[in-house]
C-alpha cells in the first residue's frame, strides 16, 4: 500500500536513511515492513498491484458477475468507477481545499488547530526510552500530574500561537 | 434485579468513582462494562423497570432485538475504550466516561420518549467533560459550542415530544414517522446528534479538540444513539434515504483534505452515518439489519482508528498528517492495528466492513434506488481514500519524518489489537454477527460476484492512488485550517453581530423618538383645543347649544329612515 513519494516532497534524509544500528534496534515486526524505505521494492510492490489490477479485469471476462443495477454487468464496471471515482474524489478535494484552506489561526484562540496539546495528557517517549508508563511508578511520572491537573487548571499556559 | 439494570450499574460506578483509589478506578471501568453485559443479557425480551412518574409510565428497560445489538456494542466499546484509557487518572474523565457510556445505553434501551429524552441530555452534558478534560482555552471554546448544539438537540425532542404527546396522548417510542410539528421536531434533534448534514459540524469540531482517550469514547455513542433512534422511530422514512446518500458523499472531500487525522476521521466517521441513515431510510428488514450490522462494526473498526491515531498522538504531540510519516519504524504494532482499522472500514473482504456495508448496499439495489446505490458505490471508494490510504499511509510511511516514538503503551496495545481482531473475527465469521440482527437474515456475503466487485473497486482505487502519487496529483499534507458550514456561525455572525446589533439599536432610537414626537404633537393638539380660551374651553352660547342638538337629533332621525 505504501510508495515513495520522491516526486511530491523532499525527504529530509536527516534520519530517515539512519544508519544500521538504528536498524537493527527496531522490532522484529517493524523490521519486515523496511522494504517501505526502498524505492526498488515499492515499485515491486506496485508491480504487484497492477498484475492484480489486470487479474481483476480480467476475470470479469470469465467469471459470470451477478449484476442488479443497470450497467453493472458490463465488464470493467466496478474497475472503472473505482478508479474514477477515486480520481475524482482527490482532484475535486484538491479544488476545493484552494477555496477552503486557511492559515491554522484562523479560528484561534477558539480552536484547538493551532494550540500544542497540552503536555500533561501525553506520555511523549522515544523509541528506546526507559518505559515510564507504569502509573504508579515512582519519577516522573505523567499519571501524578494529570491526577493534579483535575484541580489546578494547567492548560491555559500550553495554547500557543500557531506556528506554520 | 431493576435497581441492577445496566444504565444503572454505570451511574452506581460515576458515584463510587470519586471515592476510589486511582488504580482501582481504573480497574471499575473496567468492570462495568463487563457487569452491564451480564445485567443485560440477564433480561427477557420485553419491557422492564416501569416507573410511573408525574402520572407517566416511564420504561427504561426495552429489551428487544433492535436495542439489544446496540446495547451489546456499546457495552463492548466501554470495555475496549476502558482498557485503552487505563493510564488515565483524571477522575473527571473517569465519571464523564462511566456517566456517558451509561446513559448512552440507558438511552438506546429507553422504552418512551420521556426516558429517551433524560438519557439524550445525559449523554451531552456527561460527554461534554470529555473535551474540557484536555483543560485548555480553546477545548473550552470547542466544548461550549459541542454543548449548545447538544443541547439544542435535546429540546428539540423536548419541545417534538410535547407536541406529540399533546396530538397523539402517548409517550410511547414506537415508530414515529414524519406525520405531524411534533415528529418533524424530534426528527430534526435526532438528525442533529446524527449528523445530518449542515448539523454535522459539531462533529468534526469537537472530536479532534477531546483528548487522547475521550475521542475514543466520544466515537463510539452519540452519533450510534441517534442511528439507533433515528431507526427506531423514523424506519422507511424516504428523506433520509438521500439525506444519507449525501452524508456518505460530501464529507470525503473534507476528509481528503484536512490535515487533522482526528478531523480526518471525524470526517470518515459522518461518511459512515450516511450508510446506516440510507439503511434507515430504505426501512426493508434486510436494510435495518445492513444499519444495525454496520453500527456495530463500525464502533469498532471506527474505535481502532481513533485508537492508533491517539497513541501516536500520546507518543508524539501531534495527529497532524503533515507533521507525520515513517512512524512504522518505531510503533509497528499501532500501525498493523491501524492497516486492519482501514482494511475494515474499506469493506476489504475478511474484514468487518465488507459483511455490514454490503447489507446496505444490497437493500438500496433491490428496492430500485439505483442513484443512491450508485453514490454509495463511489463513497466506498471514497472512503478507502481517507480512512483506507491516508490515515496509515501519512502516519505510518509517506516521507520519514524523522520522528522515533516509542511503541505505544502495553494497555493500549491490548486495547488495539482486541478490537483489531474483533474486526477481523467479524469479517471472517459473519455469521455470529448476522445472529444479533434485528430480523432473520438470509444473505451470503462471500459470493464469488461480490467478493470479485469489492476487489475490484478497492484494487483499482489503489492504483488510482498510486497514479494520482507518482503524477503529484495527490493533495500534499499542509498546515492549516479548512473552513465547513460552521464558518457561518463561527465567523460570519460574530462578524456581523456588532454592525447588526449598531443597526438594531439606531432603529431602536429613531423608534423611540418618533413615538416620542407623536405623544408630543398630540398633547399639543389637545393642549390648543382645551387651553384657557381654546376651543373646547370657551361657553358656549344656549342658542348655538339647541342648534347643534337639532342637528344631531336631525341626523339620527334620517338614519332611522333610510
Amino acid at each position: 500500500m505504501s510508495m515513495s513519494d520522491k516526486p511530491l516532497k523532499q525527504s529530509d534524509n536527516g534520519s530517515s536513511n539512519g544508519s544500521e544500528i538504528e536498524k537493527d534496534s527496531f522490532s522484529d515486526l517493524a523490521k519486515r515492513f523496511l522494504w517501505a524505505d526502498s524505492p526498488d521494492a515499492v515499485g515491486r510492490v506496485i508491480l504487484g498491484l497492477s498484475v492484480l489490477c489486470v487479474l481483476l479485469f480480467v476475470l470479469d471476462f470469465i467469471i459470470h458477475r451477478h449484476a442488479y443495477a443497470p450497467g453493472e454487468g458490463l465488464p470493467g464496471f466496478y474497475a472503472v468507477v473505482g478508479f474514477g471515482a477515486f480520481t475524482i474524489i482527490v482532484l475535486g478535494a484538491t479544488q476545493l481545499r484552494r477555496l477552503i484552506l486557511r492559515n491554522e489561526n484562523y479560528y484561534s484562540p477558539y480552536s484547538v488547530d493551532a494550540e500544542e496539546y497540552p503536555e500533561d495528557g501525553l506520555d511523549k517517549l522515544n523509541h528506546g526510552d526507559p518505559d515510564s508508563e507504569h502509573p504508579d511508578s515512582n519519577g516522573p511520572s505523567t499519571s501524578s500530574m494529570l491526577d493534579s491537573s483535575a484541580d489546578n487548571n494547567a492548560g491555559s499556559d500550553s495554547t500557543s500561537g500557531g506556528r506554520t | 434485579m431493576s435497581l441492577l439494570a445496566p444504565p444503572f450499574l454505570y451511574f452506581y460506578a460515576a458515584l463510587l468513582c470519586p471515592l476510589m483509589s486511582s488504580r482501582h478506578r481504573a480497574i471499575l471501568l473496567l468492570i462495568v462494562p463487563v457487569l452491564g453485559l451480564v445485567s443485560l443479557l440477564s433480561y427477557s425480551t420485553g419491557n422492564h423497570v416501569n416507573v410511573t412518574m408525574l402520572g407517566f409510565e416511564l420504561t427504561f428497560m426495552r429489551v428487544d432485538k433492535l436495542s439489544l445489538v446496540f446495547s451489546i456494542i456499546f457495552s463492548i466499546a466501554a470495555f475496549l475504550s476502558a482498557i485503552y484509557a487505563w493510564h488515565v487518572r483524571d477522575k473527571i474523565q473517569q465519571v464523564a466516561t462511566l456517566l456517558y457510556a451509561g446513559s448512552a445505553i440507558g438511552g438506546v434501551l429507553a422504552g418512551d420518549l420521556i426516558s429517551l429524552f433524560l438519557y439524550w441530555e445525559a449523554t451531552a452534558i456527561a460527554s461534554v467533560f470529555l473535551i474540557w478534560a484536555r483543560r485548555t482555552a480553546a477545548s473550552y471554546a470547542t466544548g461550549m459550542r459541542y454543548l449548545i448544539i447538544q443541547v439544542l438537540s435535546g429540546v428539540l425532542l423536548l419541545a417534538g415530544l410535547l407536541l406529540h404527546y399533546n396530538d397523539t396522548g402517548s409517550i410511547a417510542f414506537e415508530h414515529l414517522g414524519l406525520v405531524s410539528l411534533g415528529t418533524w421536531l424530534i426528527f430534526i434533534g435526532f438528525g442533529i446528534k446524527c449528523a445530518f448534514p449542515l448539523m454535522h459540524n459539531w462533529l468534526q469540531d469537537s472530536y479532534p479538540a477531546a483528548t487522547v482517550t475521550g475521542t475514543v469514547i466520544l466515537s463510539a455513542f452519540t452519533t450510534k444513539m441517534a442511528v439507533y433512534a433515528l431507526a427506531r422511530g423514523y424506519a422507511g422514512t424516504e428523506i433520509l434515504i438521500y439525506i444519507g446518500a449525501i452524508m456518505t458523499l460530501f464529507p470525503i472531500f473534507f476528509a481528503e483534505i484536512e490535515n487533522d487525522l482526528r478531523r480526518v476521521l471525524a470526517y470518515s466517521l459522518n461518511n459512515q452515518l450516511g450508510f446506516m441513515v440510507v439503511g434507515i431510510g430504505i426501512g426493508t428488514e434486510m436494510a435495518l439489519n445492513g444499519t444495525a450490522a454496520h453500527a456495530f462494526c463500525h464502533i469498532l473498526y471506527k474505535s481502532l482508528l481513533f485508537m492508533s491515531v491517539g497513541a501516536v498522538l500520546y507518543r508524539t504531540g501531534t495527529s497532524k498528517a503533515s507533521e507525520l510519516g515513517g512512524l512504522y519504524k518505531t510503533m509497528p504494532v499501532t500501525m498493523v492495528c491501524c492497516l486492519v482499522g482501514a482494511a475494515s472500514i474499506s469493506a476489504f473482504p475478511l474484514f468487518s466492513g465488507f459483511i455490514s456495508k454490503s447489507l446496505i448496499l444490497d437493500a438500496s439495489v433491490s428496492n430500485g434506488y439505483y442513484l443512491v446505490w450508485f453514490a454509495l458505490v463511489v463513497a466506498s471508494a471514497g472512503v478507502l481514500s481517507h480512512s483506507g490510504i491516508k490515515i496509515p499511509y501519512f502516519t505510518f510511511f509517506a516521507h520519514d519524518s524523522g520522528k522515533r516514538p516509542k511503541e505505544a503503551p502495553i494497555h493500549m496495545r491490548i486495547a488495539m489489537i482486541s478490537t483489531a481482531v474483533l474486526c477481523v473475527l467479524i469479517g471472517v465469521f459473519p455469521e455470529y454477527l448476522y445472529a444479533l440482527l434485528p430480523y432473520e437474515v438470509d444473505y451470503k456475503p462471500y459470493t464469488t460476484s461480490h467478493v470479485l466487485s469489492q476487489m475490484q473497486l478497492l484494487c483499482f482505487a489503489l492504483l488510482a492512488f498510486v497514479f494520482l502519487m507518482r503524477k503529484g496529483l495527490h493533495p500534499p499534507e499542509v498546515r492549516g485550517v479548512n473552513v465547513d458550514s460552521d464558518w457561518v456561525y463561527r465567523k460570519l455572525a460574530p462578524a456581523l453581530l456588532p454592525s447588526i446589533a449598531t443597526a438594531v439599536a439606531s432603529q431602536v432610537t429613531a423608534i423611540q423618538s418618533a413615538g416620542k414626537g407623536l405623544v408630543l404633537t398630540i398633547y399639543r393638539r389637545v393642549y390648543s383645543l382645551a387651553r384657557p380660551g381654546g376651543m373646547l374651553a370657551v361657553s358656549w352660547g344656549v342658542n348655538s347649544m339647541v342648534m347643534i342638538v337639532t342637528v344631531m337629533m336631525l341626523i339620527v332621525l334620517l338614519f332611522n329612515l333610510i
